[in-house]
């Protein structure tokens, strides 16, 4: 898998949040949180599959909270794929 | 039931194979269209054809935020429910949802969802097991969802009786609103099961009509010739409240749901009591409980399955306690059978034939079984003036359930 940047770890998750969530991008990066954005727990469970299978990088359960904005799930997934 | 305990039907959401809506599904009901064709995810199988909700796009409906967290039967229910309140004049944004209870029949739950993360676990990825299956797999959910959707703080509950589910949906309703547990119940029946292995479970059983070469005409209630019902989908959800809360609001809703009536076989897994000795007594309960005699009924709409077993059964039972006097009809000839959501939808459609005085027509009979002796509607539609009316719904396990309804 070729290495990703950062921003390319966000396109990447904010496509994957949109097409398979059906959340609208601008709300995304407006900032809102996932639990503004009716992400629960069990969606992040589904967000780490997501990030593993279409990015190759294995976030341990818990790495991504309800609380996050899209910067901080980037700045997670980047440290875990060792991008950051 | 005193005059103040009086139930209406308010509002009406059908999501069928006959269509999404209350007059687009009449319509089609009312000139005897089937909804039956060869449904390419059931192709190779021995029977390949099936009812399906048609242009049912959950992601316009529902929104895609909301759809693809839910399964088929959840999904259809909640845009029933959404109409259905809507019809009754009601905004959830500002009842008090603490009065408000919601009770919906299903039973096979979110099959396609089950067999999908099935095959994900079995092919070796346990890993790859979504978070989301069980609740979107579990039959209680719908309820669950409904009331989160509509904002209902009251009760809430699945009613799991087969195919006599969105019926005994109906009766538990009343029940409520009898008790004064709640002042609106939202209760109907959802179900959405068509995939390639619960059909083979269906075909395996001798359930469905292997008439493969023309889906159109295999579902034929009471005909001579019929071999077994067309697996359908589909969800209902009725509105019902106190008829004196909906006088005082000036409005009338389509017609009383004057009475209920359930029982047990107790006689066999799957086979009807070959006499309908259960039948026949849920069907003379509700009459009771209604407080009508077998004289004042008009009309019937039957469970009419197209099985061999059920049509023949059950029409001994209408015969015994109706006599020939009802027209009696069955609407899974157009839609086929929707399970678990059949008792809902067909007490829709008998609310609107009392509205109208209309008896819609059961499609594909051209020969009637020469030993059933009730007065089947056949050919075209029947314009009669109808006051009272009953639906009756039988299920696997010998749950027996019958409803009467009045005009409003």
């Amino acid at each position: 898998m070729p290495t990703l940047a950062p921003a390319d770890i966000k396109t990447r998750l904010v496509t994957l949040l949109s097409e398979k969530f059906g959340l609208p991008e601008d709300e995304i990066l407006a900032g809102a949180t996932f639990d503004e954005l009716d992400i629960d727990s069990l969606i992040l469970v589904e967000l780490g599959l997501l990030v593993r299978k279409e990015l190759g990088i294995v976030l341990a359960e818990g790495d991504l909270k309800s609380s996050f904005r899209i910067d901080d799930a980037v700045a997670v997934v980047a440290e875990k794929g060792g991008l950051a | 039931m005193s005059a103040g305990r009086e139930v209406a039907i308010s509002g009406i959401g059908l999501v069928t194979p006959a269509g999404i809506g209350v007059e687009t599904n009449w319509e089609r009901v009312r000139a005897g269209s089937s909804a039956a064709a060869r449904d390419p995810e059931l192709a190779g199988l021995t029977v390949d054809f099936s009812c399906r909700v048609p242009d049912f796009d959950a992601n316009a409906l529902l929104g895609r935020r909301t759809a693809w967290r839910l399964d088929r039967f959840v999904q259809l229910a909640l845009v029933a429910a959404r109409q259905a309140v809507a019809d009754a004049g009601h905004d959830p944004a500002t009842w008090d949802g603490t009065r408000v209870g919601v009770v919906l029949g299903n039973s096979l739950g979110g099959t396609a969802t089950f067999e999908s993360q099935h095959r994900t676990y079995y092919d070796g990825a346990p890993d790859e097991v979504s978070a989301l299956m069980i609740p979107m797999g579990m039959v209680n959910m719908v309820a669950g969802y409904v009331a989160i959707d509509q904002r209902v703080h009251g009760p809430s509950l699945v009613t799991a009786t087969a195919c006599a589910s969105g019926a005994a949906a109906l009766g538990t309703a009343r029940a409520w609103l009898a008790a004064d547990v709640c002042d609106i119940v939202l209760a109907g029946g959802t179900e959405s099961a068509i995939t390639p292995a619960t059909l083979t479970g269906l075909s395996r059983m001798g359930a469905l009509s292997t008439r493969r070469d023309e889906p159109a005409a295999a579902s034929r209630p009471f005909a001579a010739d019929r071999d077994g019902f067309v697996a359908a989908e589909g969800a209902a959800v009725l509105v019902l409240e106190r008829a004196a809360d909906l006088r005082a609001r000036g409005a009338r809703g389509y017609a009383r749901l004057a009475g209920y009536g359930a029982s047990s076989d107790a006689h066999h897994a799957t086979a009807p009591d070959p006499e309908g000795r259960g039948v026949t007594r849920a069907l003379r309960t509700a009459l009771r409980d209604a407080g009508v005699a077998p004289d004042d009924v008009g009309h019937v709409n039957a469970h009419g399955t197209s099985t061999p077993m059920n049509d023949l059964t059950e029409a001994r039972a209408l015969h015994r306690v109706l006599g020939t006097r009802p027209a009696v009809t069955s609407t899974k000839g157009v839609t086929g059978h929707t399970l678990a959501a059949a008792g809902a939808v067909e007490a829709a459609y008998t609310a609107l034939a009392l509205r109208d005085g209309i008896v819609p027509p059961t499609v594909n009979v051209t020969t009637l079984d020469p030993e059933i002796e009730i007065d089947v509607v056949t050919g075209a539609a029947r314009t009669t003036p109808l006051d009272v009316a009953v639906s009756t719904s039988l299920g696997f396990g010998g749950h027996n359930a019958a409803l009467v309804l009045t005009a409003a």
